[in-house]
């Protein structure tokens, strides 16, 4: 499969609206940055702090077969913008439980303050070299090389049943894939 | 029995009042023609899609596959953000995974009158000793039940289960809600057995619809 998409504007990811369920492992694993998830999402999974970084950890998906579903806590995923005081005004800590709002971004890893990018964005500058293949493979190299997927917190809440929770609402999400 | 204990009674039982009523609730409007549902659980992306029947403007139709007629329906989502409050109504974003709308909450104005003309009229017993603890329990009642008609106690970060119906208003869909229940806190317990009894329904609806094609 090329890693490159065809030149078509019929394809450009439309931007989210709404708070999709998405899975952790759906966002960290994903290497094709213009397939990435492009808008607003909801993510259950473990808080952790790890490298002076929030993170989320993935749960484990209780619906999926267990050689399809990652053990608890196997990726984690890169929160922006929790800081310790929202930590505590949303009465959340470190190896509880949440759900968490907010929108996909990819993080640049080595200038943290530089500006973040979207599945979007990278659709669009990778068809605006349409006309040139190897400048687009270039792109998308050095995009792996620095930026790494994260979720941009709008909000965060402490849940209880978080397995049985995530389960539901990938119930709830095949009923709009139908 | 303490009070907090009865109350948690009483709302364990209002909670499965909730759930349970709309099984019981539903009803034909008809013998001919389709099954027209009311308190049917649906997703937000449900209501987006929802046309009005060209028949019967009380009634509206979701999915095309396994079309559900319905008047008035149930959901449960996350509020976002407020929209423009106004009189009669409070305004606000709502979103349930599937999809994004507003609701207006209607404020009821003369119910939160009666409720509080009702908790002056108990905090006035409550002075008299013969009558102190029936009127503290009706006190106790009278608060409780405000939370099920007060809307200004509904805030960004809330989960709501909402009953109403859509209304389309410029051309976007959102839906007019008369009923409320607000329900905060980190268990879930609320939000997965409206998801269970939705799945459970719409998966009812659709065996039902095959039968009857066949």
């Amino acid at each position: 499969m090329s890693l490159v998409p065809e030149a078509s504007t019929s394809r450009a990811p439309k931007y989210c609206y709404f708070f999709k369920t998405l899975l952790v492992e759906e966002l960290e694993l994903e290497t094709s940055y213009h397939n990435l998830h492009y808008g607003q999402c909801a993510l259950i999974g473990r808080l952790a702090f790890k490298a002076n970084q929030y993170r989320l950890e993935n749960v484990r998906v209780k619906c999926l077969p267990k050689k399809y579903s990652l053990g608890e806590g196997t990726v984690s995923l890169l929160i922006l913008g929790l800081t310790h005081d929202k930590v505590v005004e949303n009465r959340v800590s470190t190896g509880r439980y949440c759900i968490v709002r907010g929108e996909v971004v990819l993080h640049n890893v080595q200038h943290p303050k530089g500006a973040k990018l979207t599945a979007g964005g990278v659709y669009d500058k990778i068809n605006s070299l349409s006309n040139d293949p190897l400048a687009q493979k270039q792109y998308l190299s050095a995009l792996l090389a620095t930026y790494r997927p994260a979720i941009d917190l709008w909000y965060i809440q402490v849940i209880d049943r978080a397995e049985d929770l995530l389960t539901r609402r990938l119930e709830m999400r095949s009923l709009i894939e139908k | 029995m303490d009070f907090n204990q009865s109350f948690e009674d009483i709302e364990s039982q209002l909670d499965n009042f909730v759930i349970r009523k709309n099984q019981q609730s539903e009803k034909s409007t008809g013998k001919c023609g389709p099954e027209v549902h009311d308190n049917v659980p649906l997703t937000i992306s449900q209501i987006e899609r929802a046309t009005q029947d060209p028949e019967n403007e009380n009634v509206f139709i979701t999915d095309d596959v396994h079309p559900i007629h319905f008047c008035t329906c149930i959901i449960y989502a996350f509020v976002t953000g407020n929209g423009t409050h106004n009189e009669s109504f409070m305004k606000f974003m709502i979103d349930d995974g599937t999809g994004s709308l507003e609701a207006s909450i209607t404020k009821k104005p003369f119910n939160g009158r009666v409720i509080s003309s009702l908790y002056s009229e108990a905090s006035s017993l409550a002075s008299s000793e013969a009558y102190k603890s029936i009127a503290v329990s009706m006190m106790r009642l009278l608060q409780v039940s405000m939370e099920y008609i007060d809307p200004t106690r509904i805030s960004r970060g809330h989960s709501l289960f909402l009953r109403g119906r859509p209304n389309r208003f410029r051309g976007k869909m959102g839906l007019d809600a008369f009923q409320f229940f607000i329900d905060s806190g980190r268990s879930r317990n609320m939000e997965i057995g409206f998801v269970d009894y939705l799945t459970d329904w719409q998966r009812r609806h659709k065996t039902m619809q095959n039968t009857t094609n066949k």
